[in-house]
This record gives C-alpha cells, sequence and structure tokens, in this order.
C-alpha cells in the first residue's frame, strides 16, 4: 500500500515534471535552460561518482578523465567530414577516422561505453590499492587522459580541441537520460546487490566473509560510475558544443566532488539536491560582481566575489552539516504523510477477557430478544451458546457481529466498546462468523468465496488493480491470499471442488466452506453459528477435532451455538445457556448438565 | 541557522533586481576576470572601460556595459554570454581572452544572432563558420608568419627552432604556421621541442636547443612559463635569439625577467606606448590610459579591449540602429577604421587585417622596432 502510493506519487511527480520540460522553452528564457540542462547533468556526474565513492567506498578523483573520454568519443562520432576536414589545421586526421558518423544517441552510449572500459581496465590494477592510494592512481589516471589527448592530434586535433558540435543535449535528452540513470541506479541500490555494495563500503572483510567476491563488485561499481562519467562528459561536450583537454582538468573532479559531499557521500537523493544547489548558486550569485546600490550606499563589483560568498556557505553546509545536506539518508514520501501510529498488538498486550457482555438488552417494540445478558470470554476459549429455539441465540449473535445494535447494555471486544458498530467495522476489529441459513457467493467459485474474506486484509487498492503490471502488489498479494485460501480450503477438505460453483456443493461442505471463509478474515475471535447442522456423526466427530484445531492453530477464541450436544460437551470448555432472552444459566459441561433448570427447560431428563 | 540563511538569501535576491531601461545600449563583456587567464582579462576589460568613459554615449543613446566573468572555464563562458543575452538583453558583446572560451561562448551568440566582437582569442577556429562573430586581433597563422618573416626577412636568420607548448592551442598553432612559413621562405627548422602548460624545468629542452644550434628559436609561450625559459636559457649560456609573440606582451616582462629578457623580440599588435608615431587613437588611447591609471603602462591587451569598443561604435553608428543584425551587418564591412592597433579593416573571415608590430627589450625597455608585413 505504501510502496504503491509512492510509486504512484513519484509517476505523477516525473510526469508533471516532464510536462514542465515540455512547456520550458516557452515559460523559461534560453538562460534558465541552460541551467536546467546543467543541473540534469551535473547530476547524472554526481550520481557516477557517488556510485563509486559514496556507495562502494572507492575514493577516485579519476571523473574528469572518464568524462574527457566521453566527451570526445562523442564528439568524434558526430562530427560531419567536412568539419573534421576543416578543424584538423595542425595535422590531418586519421582517415578511418574522418568519416566515421553516428548518430547522437548511440555516440553517448558509445561514449559511456568506452568510458566504462576505459574504467574497467584501471580497475583490474588500481583498485588492488585503497583509500588515498586509489585517490592518487585515478588522479593521475585522468591525468595521462588529458595529456593523452593533447599528445594525439591526429586523433583529437590535440590542444586546439573540436569545436561545432551540434547542440544535441535538449532539455529532453539531458533530463531524460538523467531519469534512466537514476531509475537504474535506485533499483540497483534497493536490490540485495545494492547492498552488498554499501556492505564492501562499511566493512570489506566482513563482506568476503560472507562469500562474496569483494574485488569483483568493486571492479563492477568503477566501470558503472566510468559509464556515468562518459556519458555525462559526451552530454557536457554536446552542451557547449565545444571541447578541448583543458576543459578537463582536475578541477571538474573537484566541482563532482563538492555536489556530492554537500548533497551526502552514499545519498542519492543528496546527488540531485547537491547538483541542483551547486549549479544554480554558482550562476545566481554573479550578481554579487555587479555594482550592488542598497539604498544610498553604492557598492562596486568584485570580480570573483561570487565564488568567495559560495566558498563561505559551502564552508557553512560543511561545519554544520558535516556528513552534508542529506547525509546518507533519502528522500521518501512518507515524509509528507504522518506515520500512522502502529496500533499496539492487542492480543499481545491485552490479558482481560477476549469479549465481555454485560447487561445486554435487545428489544423489537414490545418483544424482548435478549434481557439482561452478561458474560465473559477469555482468551483461548471454546464457549458453547445454547438453549431451545427462540431462545435469543442467534438475536445474541447478530448484536454482536453488528447486525443489530443493542438496545442497551454494552459489548467489548479485546476491551474496545463495540456494541453498535456496523457489521464490517466489527469484522475488521477481528470477529469473524458463520450462518445459521448458510450465506455463500453461490454464483462464485469455492476459492473464490474464500478469497473475498481475505480482502480486508490485504493493502493494495482498488485502483492498482487497474495497472497491476506496474503495481505488482496487486499480483503479488493475490497470490499469497490464494494460497492461503487452497490451505483452508484443504483443512477442510474442499481443495478438490476449489473450482467449483459454490452453490454446487453438498449442504456439509456448504457449512465446512462458511467456516473457511470466515477465517480468511484473519479473526481472532470466532462466531459459528450451528456448524455442525446437517451433518452426519462421521462429520461431526471430526468437526469437533477440527474445531479444537482451529483455536489451537489460529489463536482463536469461538464462540459457538449448536444443537447437537455431543459436539457441545465434547468440544465447550464453558457453556452459556438461553431461555426466552434470559440467560439462565452458565457452568463447565458437568454443572451444566447437572443443572435443573437447564435440564428443564432445553437438555429434557433424558439427557441427564 | 536556516531562518538566517533564508533571510540573508532573500535580501541578496532582492539585491539583484536591476531597474531596466529602454532607452539605453546594453554591451556585454564577458571576460576572464578571474581564474588562470585573469590577468589578460583584466587588462582588456580596463581597456573596453577607458572606451566606455570617452564615449559613454553612442546614436545619443547612453551605453550600459554589462559585465560578467567566465572564471576562465568553458562552461561558465557559455552561462555566462546566455545569461548576457537572455537576462541582460544586450545589444552587441564583446569578448573574450582565451580561443576556447570563445569559442565555447561563441556558440550560443551565433544561436541567438547577437553580434560578438573577440579582443585576443586568436585560434582561426573562432570564427570559423560563424556568422555573427568578428575580432579586433589577428589569427595564429598570421602571427606565426610574422614572426618567421621578421626572422628571415629583416634579420635574415637561416637557421630557427620552435619551443612550444603542446598543452595550448595558442602555441601550438603558432609554432606551426612558424614552421610552415619559415620553410616556404627558404630557412631550416633545426628543431622542434615540446613542453607542457605549468612545467617549470626546461634545461633538457634547452640543452637539445644548444646542440642544434639555431640562429633563433620561436617561443610562443605565455608569459609564466616563458620568463622561465628565458632565465633558464642564460644560465645555460644559450647563443641564440628568442622570438616570441603577443601572449610574451606584458607590461611586468622587465620588472620580473630583469637582464634574463634583454633582447628578446615578440611579435604584437603595432601598439606599443613606446612607439615613435602613433596614430591619433592610439595617442589618445594612451593619455586616457595615463591619466586614469598613472601607475601601470598600457599594453596590447588594453589597446584591444578599447578597440573592440571602437569597432562596436563604428558598426552601430553606420548602422544607424541597436538592432543585433544589423550592427553584424557593419561589422562585417569594417575598413580602414582608426584603430589603437593601426587601422582595421575585416576580412572574409571575420579576423582584423592589420599590421603587425615587434618589440624589443632593450636596455630594460620595451622598445617598438618596427612593422612587419607577414608573408603568409
Amino acid at each position: 500500500m505504501r510502496r504503491a502510493r509512492n510509486l504512484l506519487l513519484t509517476i505523477i511527480s516525473a510526469a508533471l515534471f516532464a510536462l514542465f520540460l515540455d512547456k520550458a522553452p516557452e515559460l523559461l528564457n534560453g538562460y534558465w535552460q541552460r541551467i536546467l540542462n546543467l543541473i540534469a547533468i551535473n547530476a547524472i556526474l554526481a550520481l557516477s561518482l557517488n556510485l563509486i565513492y559514496g556507495m562502494t567506498g572507492m575514493f577516485s578523483l579519476g571523473h574528469a578523465g572518464f568524462m574527457a573520454i566521453g566527451a570526445y568519443v562523442s564528439a568524434l562520432l558526430i562530427l560531419t567530414p567536412a568539419q573534421k576536414n576543416a578543424m584538423w589545421i595542425l595535422e590531418d586526421i586519421y582517415p578511418w577516422l574522418l568519416h566515421v558518423n553516428t548518430p547522437f544517441i548511440i555516440s553517448i552510449i558509445i561514449a559511456g561505453l568506452v568510458a566504462a572500459f576505459f574504467g574497467w581496465l584501471i580497475a583490474l590494477p588500481v583498485l588492488r590499492l585503497g583509500g588515498d592510494y586509489l585517490g592518487i592512481a585515478t588522479l593521475g589516471f585522468a591525468e595521462i587522459i588529458r595529456i593523452l589527448i593533447t599528445n594525439t592530434p591526429r586523433l583529437t586535433n590535440g590542444s586546439l580541441g573540436l569545436k561545432g558540435i551540434p547542440a544535441h543535449t535538449t532539455l529532453f535528452m539531458s533530463w531524460g537520460c538523467l531519469a534512466i540513470v537514476l531509475l537504474c541506479m535506485v533499483c540497483m541500490l534497493q536490490s540485495n546487490f545494492g547492498g552488498v555494495m554499501k556492505a564492501v563500503r562499511d566493512d570489506e572483510v566482513a563482506t568476503k566473509m560472507m562469500g562474496i567476491n569483494t574485488f569483483r563488485v568493486k571492479v563492477l561499481a568503477f566501470t558503472l560510475g566510468c559509464f556515468g562519467g562518459g556519458l555525462g562528459g559526451a552530454l557536457m561536450g554536446n552542451l557547449i558544443t565545444t571541447i578541448d583537454p583543458r576543459m578537463f582538468m582536475i578541477t571538474q573532479t573537484y566541482n563532482i566532488l563538492m555536489i556530492i559531499v554537500v548533497g551526502g557521500l552514499g545519498s542519492v537523493t543528496g546527488s540531485l539536491i547537491g547538483s541542483v544547489l551547486v549549479t544554480t548558486m554558482l550562476e545566481w550569485l554573479r550578481f554579487v560582481e555587479n555594482p550592488i546600490t542598497i539604498g544610498s550606499i553604492n557598492i562596486p563589483g568584485i570580480p570573483g566575489m561570487r565564488m568567495v560568498i559560495f566558498s563561505l556557505l559551502l564552508i557553512v553546509v560543511i561545519i554544520f552539516r558535516r556528513e552534508g545536506i542529506m547525509g546518507m539518508r533519502e528522500f521518501s514520501w512518507d515524509i509528507f504523510f504522518p506515520k500512522r501510529k502502529a496500533k499496539p498488538k492487542e492480543s499481545d498486550s491485552y490479558s482481560g477477557p477476549v469479549l465481555e457482555v454485560k447487561n445486554l438488552c435487545l428489544k423489537f417494540g414490545g418483544l424482548t430478544a435478549i434481557e439482561d445478558l452478561s458474560f465473559n470470554i477469555n482468551h483461548g476459549q471454546i464457549i458453547g451458546l445454547i438453549g431451545p429455539n427462540g431462545a435469543g441465540k442467534t438475536s445474541a449473535f447478530n448484536v454482536i457481529s453488528g447486525f443489530y445494535k443493542p438496545t442497551s447494555g454494552e459489548i467489548k471486544f479485546m476491551g474496545h466498546q463495540i456494541g453498535g458498530l456496523r457489521p464490517d467495522q466489527v469484522c475488521r476489529a477481528g470477529i469473524a462468523r458463520t450462518f445459521q441459513n448458510i450465506r455463500l457467493f453461490g454464483n462464485e467459485s469455492v476459492i473464490r468465496n474464500v478469497m473475498v474474506g481475505a480482502r480486508i486484509r490485504q493493502k493494495y487498492s482498488w485502483w492498482m488493480t487497474l495497472l497491476p503490471f506496474i503495481f505488482t502488489d496487486v499480483i503479488r498479494e493475490d497470490s499469497t491470499v490464494r494460497a492461503r485460501a487452497l490451505e483452508f480450503l484443504s483443512q477442510l477438505g474442499l481443495e478438490d471442488v476449489a473450482h467449483e460453483k459454490a452453490s454446487s456443493l453438498p449442504y456439509g461442505a456448504q457449512r465446512r466452506l462458511e467456516i473457511a471463509r470466515a477465517l480468511a478474515t484473519s479473526p481472532k475471535f470466532l462466531l459459528l453459528d450451528e456448524p455442525a447442522a446437517g451433518m452426519n456423526p462421521q462429520e461431526s466427530e471430526e468437526l469437533m477435532k477440527f474445531i479444537r484445531r482451529l483455536r489451537d492453530e489460529f489463536d482463536l477464541t469461538i464462540l459457538l451455538i449448536e444443537h447437537d450436544m455431543k459436539v457441545v460437551m465434547n468440544v465447550c470448555d464453558y457453556i452459556q445457556v438461553l431461555d426466552q432472552g434470559v440467560h439462565i444459566a452458565q457452568g463447565t459441561p458437568e454443572e451444566i448438565k447437572a443443572n435443573p433448570r437447564v435440564v428443564e427447560a432445553y437438555l429434557g431428563k433424558g439427557a441427564a | 541557522m536556516r531562518k538566517l540563511l533564508a533571510a540573508l538569501m532573500l535580501v541578496l535576491m532582492l539585491c539583484s533586481v536591476a531597474a531596466a531601461d529602454d532607452d539605453v545600449i546594453k554591451i556585454g563583456v564577458f571576460n576572464c576576470l578571474t581564474g588562470q587567464n585573469a590577468f589578460g582579462g583584466q587588462l582588456e576589460l580596463e581597456g573596453t572601460q577607458l572606451a566606455h568613459s570617452l564615449f559613454p554615449t553612442i546614436l545619443g543613446k547612453k551605453v550600459e556595459l554589462v559585465i560578467v566573468d567566465n572564471k576562465s572555464d568553458k562552461v561558465e563562458a557559455a552561462n555566462a554570454v546566455t545569461r548576457l543575452i537572455e537576462n541582460d538583453k544586450v545589444n552587441a558583446i564583446i569578448g573574450t581572452y582565451g580561443s576556447s572560451l570563445a569559442m565555447a561562448g561563441g556558440e550560443v551568440a551565433e544561436k541567438a544572432g547577437i553580434p560578438v566582437v573577440g579582443t585576443s582569442c586568436t585560434n582561426p577556429l573562432v570564427t570559423l563558420d560563424k556568422k555573427f562573430y568578428f575580432r579586433a586581433c589577428f589569427i595564429d597563422p598570421f602571427q606565426g608568419a610574422g614572426a618567421a618573416t621578421y626572422a628571415f626577412r629583416n634579420l635574415g636568420l637561416k637557421k630557427a627552432a620552435t619551443l612550444v607548448d603542446m598543452s595550448n592551442d595558442y602555441s601550438v598553432g603558432l609554432g606551426k604556421f612558424f614552421r610552415d612559413s619559415y620553410k616556404k621562405m627558404g630557412g631550416e627548422i633545426v628543431a622542434s621541442l615540446l613542453y607542457q602548460t605549468g612545467d617549470t624545468d626546461f634545461t633538457a629542452q634547452l640543452t637539445s636547443l644548444i646542440e642544434a644550434d639555431p640562429d633563433i628559436v620561436f617561443l610562443p609561450a605565455y608569459f609564466a612559463e616563458g620568463a622561465i625559459v628565458l632565465k633558464q636559457a642564460k644560465e645555460l649560456g644559450a647563443k641564440f635569439k628568442f622570438i616570441g609573440a603577443d601572449a610574451m606582451d606584458n607590461p611586468e616582462i622587465v620588472t620580473l625577467g630583469g637582464d634574463a629578457v634583454e633582447g628578446f623580440m615578440h611579435t604584437t599588435f603595432a601598439y606599443d606606448p613606446s612607439m615613435p608615431e602613433m596614430n591619433d587613437t592610439a595617442k589618445a588611447f594612451t593619455e586616457a590610459w595615463n591619466k586614469v591609471h598613472p601607475d601601470k603602462a598600457p599594453n596590447v591587451n588594453c589597446a584591444l579591449g578599447y578597440d573592440c569598443y571602437i569597432m562596436l561604435k563604428d558598426a552601430i553608428e553606420r548602422a544607424g540602429s541597436t538592432d543585433p543584425a544589423k550592427i553584424r551587418d557593419a561589422l562585417e564591412t569594417i575598413k580602414d577604421l582608426p584603430t589603437v592597433t593601426g587601422m582595421t579593416t575585416i576580412n572574409a573571415t571575420h579576423d582584423a587585417e592589420k599590421d603587425m608590430g615587434i618589440v624589443e627589450i632593450r636596455d630594460g625597455k620595451k622598445t617598438f622596432i618596427g612593422i612587419v608585413k607577414p608573408e603568409v
């Protein structure tokens, strides 16, 4: 339920954001569109570095190198031969490279893959190191990449750089890529494999003892992170439309590092918040470099002022929140919903009588059905309610289960007043019943009857059933309920007829089906109205065993109306006797059998 | 704490709201005011601001300079230009030092159709296929050929070598065009050696150069590395001459380089405060500069920053309009416009064609020794 709600909210907000991006060209000027683009690209870069550093605990300073690889691969793949000929003015481009040309999407995927390949290559030797050594090694690697690019002019045009890269990075492209990266990353981190990565970060030795090849996990995380670096670099190149090796110096890595540290190491949400904050703040703070007039005071613009203020803000963040804005926490929709206080499990803590009936009266006009009925039932007891026809037994059931409102008096279930509640409320409270005159859903299959009983314990909402393949809770819960229903049916000997129409069952089987259906509501208290009616002696024998088993296995308390004295006397721990709406006796079966009033009113002299 | 921060932000945000005015011409300036190229960017900005203070109105309208920093960073450069165009709605833009920054910003301006006049972005790719990008400077091939022409024709030196910063597009480009042009004229290139930005030890390259024994070494370096090269060359007793390019044009070269820079030559734009015969524009510029900055001499970056403003002023006046498209058309037809760095003509590739100057450090002073017509 909670998961489905959150999923729905996520989908709705994603759709709203997509709508916003769609309208962005009209709503926002090019400047803000560019910043939005930068936010997305920075977020991709931050997420990928966070995967390496925050999630798996590998301190890597090589991200700028992987960005460079991605940016160059993508640019080289999409520039036209004519552009390449015009740009390689120092040395000729390699002939094979001149005519390579792919669409943008393919180029950024290849860019990511090439970066990932280099990442994998470097990971194999370097990840044997740890901590600071790894940082230095990756830092060196990034420098090597940059120097290689500078010194292979036939391949990369050297330090002249490339320009005229078509501006393919639109808002949808950058945010689309971010959405995919985000989705994949969240899914992976929520899986048990994500847990393994964090375990490697927190205690590598212990993770090894769990039978996990931690080196492989680290190589994998590093390679995936490098893919993100390459992708981000490619998008960046296509946004700026010109790249050169000096763009990818160590400061570029520091920028990304700054984002994830401010946002929170190891938090996906933090990386997103960090990207938004760092990107917009840097641009927004530009005004401090312009002359400012506050009232009559004129402050001349000082270039570089915004970096001073920005750095001060960073210091403030780190002083007051050393672990970053989010720490390792993640955003959850739950924060918008007050936590429903989990109800204390009453059966665990509640020790009083399960059911207390006190001075209960039920009158229909002048007719008194029940008069001043009082009794308590303790947990785990099986109580018989007996009396001649018209004694008010079924009326008592109907009052307890909410079909009638008591005229006066109290009914307490687990200490809570339930007198006057609607039947469905009573059922939710944990009381289930069967009917004297069987009430099955005749046209439905046997198993469906039982499954309906389980509906109130299911958590999904109706609208999720419209899209069960998105809200997989529906499928999962239904299959659980089906399995449990089959279990009930087999316990009651009905598994063979599970898919028959309920009305086609013989009378005895229908009775048992009613019990199964009642059990499916997971009650704490079960009211059985003449369960043995219409059963032959052998069946009643089995029913008795079954009722005892029900109590023991399901931890139930059972109130039973029955005319079959054999059943009543054998099964019940305690018996209440009604006559003409009046409570005439209570006691153990032996006491009841010996009670002259009962014998006179109901059992008849022969029975005793 | 959080409330305090929020309040602070609110105050800052309110301050940032600027009043809009229709009757002004807005000229955006994006340049490197911080970061590794800040030195050049600052000088250019000061030049532009000087021109603005001398000519605060064009077509009778007030001109407002909107200045943004690009932090010597490509991403920031693109952001800065977008901001100028979209938020500040500028009519034209001036900038920047650093060709890669100009390329990043140029793409944005091209799409928006706002004309840009580049100050000292000399990479040929900056204006390649661009309708809206112009520049006040000449380009790398022109300057490389200029140094070669001066060395071969004027000095009569037949053996040359190059020492190039491999990681710098400017340096690599100049080195290549120097060699091409020198060889074409009949000279011999005896060595071409490389280094990287940030290197501090050049003894290996210098030893190889001493062995190769050229008459002259072309050093298209930035000042930081160039000064060390010159110093170490003197220490090693190198006999050959050095010729550099405009990136070595720094007012403090003598103070920083001492006697190691004595005899060092570099190509530059045809302006130097030490020029014997200045045109009127240059005279006006020098006078005004000395008044505003009495403690430092102007250099070519200041002059180019100034010239960009003059070029825009000329274009807007001839166009008789502040419409960006019309300014662009007028920029394209600039011909023999008197600017600080000589007569400026915009050619078909939007580069400025102008004379090239040669400066030599003589007796601890930058001395303008002549003008050269490069054989490209």
